[in-house]
């Protein structure tokens, strides 16, 4: 769980989102891959928003206003968070910036994906497919 | 004896190293926290020297220590 980047929102609770397909994105406004990746995000979104994908960018920034600035620069699309004590990597345990985890409908991470190459591109796209294709919880 | 192993034995375990977890790295990340803080200024200061002191070298002096080409 973590305390969400949107006024109004108090926090994101991942375990709501349940049904959804997920892609939980490891970012900080300290990570140049992170800001190339955010296009991708945001056409991914576009693109997949509809069909059942829901994109969680959790922002691993210690000092909130990083990532507000960050946020200022990139705008995001999907829905944002910041976890600056870190509990969330934690419990992920991230091992790059950016990481991302993609979670099927029933709950199971299906892809773990670390840092951002252009040569990925078409094979999280083709594992997002798939995850969407599953079966409905 | 037993204690200079001891205390040679806590000086390693306070070298300093430690693993930091990838979320934790953006004061790592600041450009203050390089080797080299200005690479560009660093690159024209040396393409100067190495110009002016090509006689002798430039900065890729060889030898054994003595001082002599």
């Amino acid at each position: 769980m973590a305390d969400s980047l949107r006024q109004g929102d108090v926090a994101v609770d991942v375990r709501a989102l349940r049904g959804e397909v997920l892609l939980i994105d490891f970012w900080a406004s300290w990570c140049a891959p992170c800001a190339q990746s955010f296009a991708y995000l945001n056409a991914l979104h576009k693109e997949f928003g509809e069909r059942g994908l829901t994109i969680v960018g959790i922002s691993v920034d210690e000092r909130p206003d990083d990532a507000r600035r960050f946020l200022a620069r990139y705008p995001a699309a999907f829905r944002t968070a910041i976890d600056p004590r870190g509990d969330c990597p934690r419990a992920f345990d991230v091992k790059a910036m950016p990481s991302s985890y993609l979670v099927s409908r029933d709950g199971r991470i299906i892809e773990v994906h670390r840092g951002f190459r252009s040569s990925d591109l078409a094979a999280r796209r083709q594992a997002i497919e798939r995850a969407l294709a599953g079966p409905p919880q | 004896m037993r204690w200079r192993s001891l205390a040679m034995l806590s000086l390693l375990g306070v070298t300093g190293c430690a693993h930091v977890p990838a979320w934790e790295r953006g004061d790592l990340a600041r450009p203050g926290m390089e080797l080299e803080p200005h690479p560009v200024q660093r690159a024209g200061q040396e393409h100067v020297y190495s110009s002016r002191e090509a006689g002798s070298a430039g900065a890729a002096g060889q030898g054994g220590g003595c001082g002599c080409y």
